[in-house]
């Protein structure tokens, strides 16, 4: 456990000195803060939730969450600082750990900077906090299932951009699965098997208040999964295949 | 003591090491020498954890390095190949980052390291911005933190100017009296000046071990002399083939001024040198040089892995 500490703090102090990490906080807040106030229409749409805003955040973070997991092992690799984590005592499950903790550490951080939306609703009108609580837990959820599938990519390659494309292209597929204009092509057997592994269409109903046993499941076997997969990724760099 | 038996490392086709084994006791320091690609650095990797072998056994005072991995991993001092260091943080903070590891806090310790491998007057500069020397030394600092029982070193001089070389040489010498030391360089003269012992390892295999004099001593049965006469080299040759402790020619030069110099292969070189002075006095040639050669671990080194 203290080496998971020590790491994640290590980890969070890289995701602050890049500046990248900042280039992507801002641009998240930006286009959130444009989103809101401008395309939706705050003022004209009247109405106290943040269910829109959410989905938003869910197709936004397609591109920001392979942005900030892209380096976090291919630039390990390429620097070759990844013998220097190697070879400290911890274990590869604490290192995976640690890694994938930082940066969802990192994500909640920016999730809070939203925090101004539901005080603006909630100064406006009347919202419903239970949904807006539920809405963030999903999004918690959902983050850390993109940022373990761009952990994933990233593990497996030493270039930023391939880890980054390739994790965001990963992503939209699940996320492409759950969609109801690419469903409406297919008849409802399949349907139902596409829809089952969509990563957005399982955050519908928590950002509908609703948290669904099944779909809290869903965001946990495949952050289990492709836990493993890195686990088994790790395993095959230091085996030196 | 650091035993390792049958290490085996395939990659894809390579056989990268082929049942290596050797043993490192306390307060040794063994030199660990070969060309490039030799497998130096994948048994380096085994032993510190960042590679798994395919077949063999590591231990550490008899236990298990799979099955203590935490426990002997934190006493394992490494600077690895090439010194991959995080550039973006500043020396301080990554020495500190790895001190955390090692359960040291001991500020007091921290400094003696930080002197020793020169660092004060860098301490608070990004990694990044230093020299190869200094990126060196940091690398080395990191090895020594939390006083490990063995020091991994992959070339621990690479980069660095004769001085420094010296100072890291010294270093090394200097806090191998308690622990296990294994280094790595292309630099024999180094491996001479400080090693106690030397593996010589070529394409997966050990083909050398043990003190380097004994080695060239055992390897190079016959001492060598070299002359250089003004003698006609067929009379010359007739006295050679009458001393029977000489046992063949070597390298032979002839110079435009009728001197000759000669490297003669010999067994009981002193008493050769008295034998070889006497006929060139005797026939009244004239004599510019008459000495013994002693072999030295790169000839040998030269010869093992050509």
């Amino acid at each position: 456990m203290k080496s998971i500490l020590i790491l994640v703090k290590k980890e969070l102090k890289d995701y602050f000195i890049s500046p990248i990490a900042y280039i992507v906080i801002i641009t998240f807040l930006l286009a959130v803060s444009i989103w809101f106030v401008f395309i939706k229409g705050l003022f004209v749409s009247n109405q106290a939730d943040m269910r829109d805003i959410f989905i938003f955040i869910t197709q936004i973070f397609i591109i920001v969450i392979p942005a900030l997991t892209m380096r976090s092992w291919a630039e390990e690799r390429k620097s070759q600082t990844l013998e220097i984590l190697t070879t400290l005592p911890i274990s590869s499950i604490e290192l995976i750990i640690s890694k994938f903790l930082s940066c969802l550490i990192f994500v909640i951080l920016a999730l809070i900077l939203t925090f101004p939306i539901p005080l603006t609703l909630n100064i406006l009108g009347n919202p419903d906090n239970g949904i807006i609580i539920a809405g963030y837990i999903g999004l918690i959820f959902l983050s850390a299932s993109y940022i373990i599938i761009g952990q994933f990519v990233s593990i497996n390659t030493n270039n930023q951009i391939v880890a980054f494309i390739a994790s965001s292209v990963i992503i939209l597929i699940l996320y492409i699965f759950g969609e109801a204009q690419f469903l409406q092509y297919f008849p409802n057997s399949i349907r139902v098997i596409f829809e089952s592994f969509g990563i957005g269409s399982h955050f519908l109903s928590i950002a509908k208040g609703v948290i669904d046993t099944r779909d809290i499941l869903y965001y946990l076997s495949l952050i289990l999964i492709f836990f493993y997969f890195i686990y088994k990724s790790f395993d095959k760099i230091k085996r030196g295949k | 003591m650091l035993e390792v038996s049958n290490l085996t490392k395939i990659y894809d086709d390579l056989i990268a090491l082929d049942k290596v084994s050797f043993k490192v006791n306390k307060g040794e320091i063994t030199g660990f020498l070969g060309p490039n690609g030799a497998g130096k650095t994948t048994t380096m990797r085994i032993i510190t954890g960042y590679l798994y072998p395919d077949k063999g056994k590591i231990t550490f005072e008899k236990k298990s390095l799979n099955q203590n991995y935490k426990n002997i991993i934190s006493k394992i001092g490494y600077l690895p190949e090439n010194n991959p260091l995080y550039l973006n943080l500043r020396v301080d903070e990554f020495l500190s980052f790895n001190s955390k590891f090692k359960n040291t806090s001991n500020k007091k310790d921290m400094k003696d390291i930080i002197k020793k491998c020169g660092l004060s007057k860098v301490l608070t500069k990004e990694i990044d911005t230093l020299s190869r020397g200094y990126k060196q030394r940091v690398g080395l600092a990191k090895a020594l933190i939390g006083d490990p029982d063995y020091l991994i070193l992959d070339e621990p001089t690479e980069g660095l100017d004769p001085n420094q070389k010296e100072e890291i040489l010294n270093l090394i010498k200097d806090v191998s009296k308690e622990k296990t030391i294994i280094f790595s360089s292309h630099v024999l003269s180094e491996v001479t000046k400080i090693a106690d012992k030397v593996i010589i390892i070529n394409e997966g295999k050990i083909i050398a071990e043990g003190k380097s004099a004994d080695l060239v001593k055992e390897h190079f049965k016959n001492a060598i002399i070299e002359i250089e006469t003004n003698a006609p080299f067929l009379k010359f040759k007739k006295v050679i083939d009458d001393i029977k402790e000489i046992k063949g020619f070597g390298k032979l030069e002839k110079f435009n001024n009728k001197f000759i110099k000669v490297e003669l292969n010999c067994t009981y070189p002193e008493k050769t040198v008295v034998k070889l002075f006497d006929k060139i006095v005797e026939n009244k040639w004239k004599l510019r040089e008459l000495h013994t050669k002693s072999h030295g671990l790169e000839e040998l080194f030269k010869d093992l892995t050509k």
